[in-house]
């Protein structure tokens, strides 16, 4: 891996930078840009929520953080993905690795892991969860390591593991994977470690998919809508779940959902996506007391007071254009009760910044 | 894992039971017996006039005059305890002694082909699945059609031009007559293997063709698995994450098909060996059956249905050892 010099002066407590992610896929019926210029930064031990409804390019633009994208996808060569790993101050750019290099694998589920909304699918159903657990940690983690040190002490573990190239022993990482699951709260974990995913319950599913991704202590989290599937309470207890790890590993999280109501919860920052653009950004205090965006206020005003929880949104009346016929100007504006004619139609707006690091992309502010 | 073993040794045994006494029943439909046929062979033209006495005392002769559940008792009998198929009436020896030769043709036949069929279709689909829409996949989807339109007769006769007229190998039989009674060696290996492609070949090709299709469509709809994506997610190495994940599973339909694929060999196997005029038992099977040799014929049946029913088990087993599913739901 190449560090690259820190050009830029950044705040030392950045994990991640990304600027101007830009994907398109090719597809039969043309090319598609379902991401289109997407900035954000994700600080260190802190989480960032993503909310927009479904295909607005939440998944894409994450899976596009770890080149996890499939073939017919085309990330733009000027997009940076500046993860800052090291705790050195030097980065690296992600977008510059090759995919499946040695240096991708590396970063990926070794520094920044992911959990899927599927827990069922994110398993293979033909072998044990303790046989992907250990997979795992074998790939990423060297002999003689604890389950849970300090990140720092870990961190350097494993710079050294990859240099000496000592995979940790089957048996050794066995253990391991038994004290993940005890970690995430699945009871008789000696037992659960040799059971196929079929024999496990949903919510255990999920605290297994965590105890895989975290097994290798990751610097980030990338939630992809880990609890769409699963009912209210073990909703709850898993978001527990992944707030204490957070906590205890000192890890960033990236956190989507469609549900606004959640993201109150469990986001320092919140990013509103809507046709592959990021239209509001700010602290979460801020973005929920006073929403700027109309799309905003039409997801906040779809939360039903009482059980705000279990509901999907429906937010904003109309319905998201395919991304095959992305409106021009603002890419809201045919949903929008506030559209100003001949202008909202016609350019697409700048983001205006606000006070508190917050900005919003819509002409009402410019 | 035992239970299941168990389980299905049992089911295997039940069903060789059945299968024995409907190839009794299906060796007792035809009207006549051997004897009426042997009295007729002997002495029709010759003048002599044959009586309805003459007819039993052949038939005593032959054992036939007993009642059909003694005979059927008789005959498994001796095929549980000592191996033995009994005695072929036309070839006047034992139906082991005319079957030896030939069970081990079309065991030989049977193997070369299944082996052939999963070496080329396997590796191939997934390779094609993986680099979709590269030439080799256009290739194989090109080809499969055509293995799959071609008659396999057709294609016999063509091996056949082929192999005589350019490579000069003599087809028909196991071995080049030099080898015929040479001691086993690795010449002779060689030289059964060669005999052994012509008719693997053609009925390894549309086996192949069909296999080729179904790998390719089950790779592809386990390469957009999200448990793939998760593996990747984990830093695994792409080949590793291919061979553990999809490729594991997109195996599982040619595996279930094992007995199919055997059941379908065994029907067209006689054909073929026809065209490439080799000893096997599909061809022997028809002809002691017209004979009213009933015996052989009975042998053939019960060895060709043992054979698609271990088979069918080896294909259950090994299912149940790549899918850890079917081993708690399956018994
Ligand atoms: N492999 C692909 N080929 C073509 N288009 C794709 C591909 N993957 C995603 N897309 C398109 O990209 C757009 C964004 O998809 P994405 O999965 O990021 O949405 P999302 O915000 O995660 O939605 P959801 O909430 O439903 O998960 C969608 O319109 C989708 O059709
Ligand atoms: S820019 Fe115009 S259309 Fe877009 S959100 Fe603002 S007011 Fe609505
Ligand atoms: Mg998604």
């Amino acid at each position: 891996m190449k560090p690259m010099p820190d050009k830029v002066p950044t705040p030392s407590d950045l994990l991640i930078d990304v600027q101007d992610l830009k994907v398109s896929f090719q597809t039969d019926e043309g090319l598609i840009t379902p991401v289109d210029g997407v900035t954000f930064q994700v600080r260190k031990g802190k989480t960032l929520g993503i909310v927009g409804e479904s295909g607005s390019g939440k998944s894409v633009s994450t899976r596009a953080m770890v080149k996890l994208l499939p073939k017919n996808a085309i990330v733009n060569p000027d997009s940076k993905i500046l993860f800052y790993g090291n705790g050195n101050g030097t980065c690296v750019d992600i977008n510059r690795l090759k995919a499946n290099s040695p240096e991708i694998r590396r970063i990926r589920g070794g520094e920044i892991a992911m959990i899927f909304q599927e827990p069922m699918a994110s398993f293979s159903p033909v072998y044990t969860i303790g046989n992907q657990i250990v997979e795992a940690i074998r790939q990423h983690r060297a002999s003689g390591m604890s389950p849970l040190a300090s990140t720092a002490t870990v961190g350097s573990q494993i710079m050294e593991s990859v240099q000496a190239q000592k995979k940790m022993k089957r048996n050794d990482a066995r253990d391991l994977a038994v004290e993940m699951l005890d970690r995430v709260g699945i009871a008789n974990p000696g037992m659960r470690v040799d059971q196929y995913p079929h024999e496990l319950s949903g919510g255990m599913r999920q605290r297994a998919m965590i105890a895989v991704a975290l097994s290798t202590h990751p610097k980030m989290l990338i939630a992809d809508e880990p609890t769409t599937a699963l009912d209210v309470t073990i909703q709850a207890q898993i978001i527990e779940l992944i707030r204490d790890l957070q906590k205890e590993l000192n890890m960033s999280v990236i956190f989507i959902t469609h549900d606004m109501g959640l993201i109150a919860r469990v986001a320092d920052v919140v990013a509103v996506m809507y046709l592959g653009v990021i239209v509001e950004r700010g602290r979460t205090d801020d973005l929920i007391n006073d929403p700027k965006h109309p799309y905003t206020r039409g997801l906040l005003d779809a939360i039903p007071r009482l059980d705000r929880l279990d509901r999907r949104l429906t937010p904003v009346a109309g319905d998201i254009p395919s991304p095959l016929e992305r409106p021009p100007g603002c890419p809201f504006h045919p949903r929008c009760p506030e559209r100003r004619a001949n202008l909202c139609d016609r350019e697409m707006p700048g983001r205006t910044q606000m006070e508190n690091n917050r900005f919003v992309r819509c002409f009402l502010y410019a | 894992m035992l239970r299941f073993l168990v389980h299905r040794i049992f089911g295997l045994l039940v069903t060789m039971f059945f299968v024995s006494i409907m190839v009794f029943i299906i060796m007792e439909l035809p009207p006549g017996d051997y004897a009426d046929r042997y009295a007729f062979r002997k002495f029709s033209g010759t003048g002599v006039n044959v009586t309805q006495g003459d007819i039993d005392n052949i038939r005593h002769g032959f054992g036939l005059d007993r009642p059909a559940h003694i005979r059927y008792a008789q005959w498994m009998t001796g095929i549980l305890t000592r191996f033995d198929f009994g005695e072929s009436f036309a070839y006047e020896t034992s139906v082991n002694h005319v079957i030896g030769q030939r069970l081990w043709m079309t065991l030989a036949i049977l193997y070369t082909t299944l082996i052939l069929t999963y070496v080329l279709s396997i590796p191939i689909a997934i390779y094609a699945a993986v680099n979709r829409h590269s030439s080799v996949d256009y290739s194989l989807t090109v080809v499969s059609y055509l293995g799959l339109a071609l008659p396999n007769f057709l294609l016999a006769l063509v091996m056949l031009y082929v192999s005589v007229t350019v490579f000069d190998t003599s087809v028909g039989g196991l071995f080049s007559p030099e080898y015929e009674k040479a001691p086993w060696s690795l010449v002779k290996l060689g030289d059964m293997l060669q005999h052994l492609i012509i008719p693997a070949v053609v009925l390894a090709w549309s086996a192949t063709a069909l296999q080729l299709q179904t790998v390719r469509a089950t790779m592809l709809d386990e390469l957009n698995k999200l448990s793939v994506t998760a593996a990747r997610a984990r830093g695994i190495p792409e080949w590793k994450v291919l061979m553990k994940y999809p490729a594991r599973l997109a195996v599982n339909p040619v595996v279930s098909t094992i007995g199919f694929d055997v059941n379908r060999i065994f029907s067209e196997l006689p054909i073929v060996a026809l065209v490439l005029g080799l000893p096997e038992l599909g061809e022997l099977l028809i002809q002691s059956y017209l004979d009213l040799d009933m015996y052989v014929a009975g042998a053939i049946l019960m060895m060709l249905t043992f054979f698609i029913v271990i088979m069918n088990f080896v294909s259950d087993v090994a299912l149940a050892a790549l899918d850890p599913r079917i081993k708690l739901s399956g018994v």
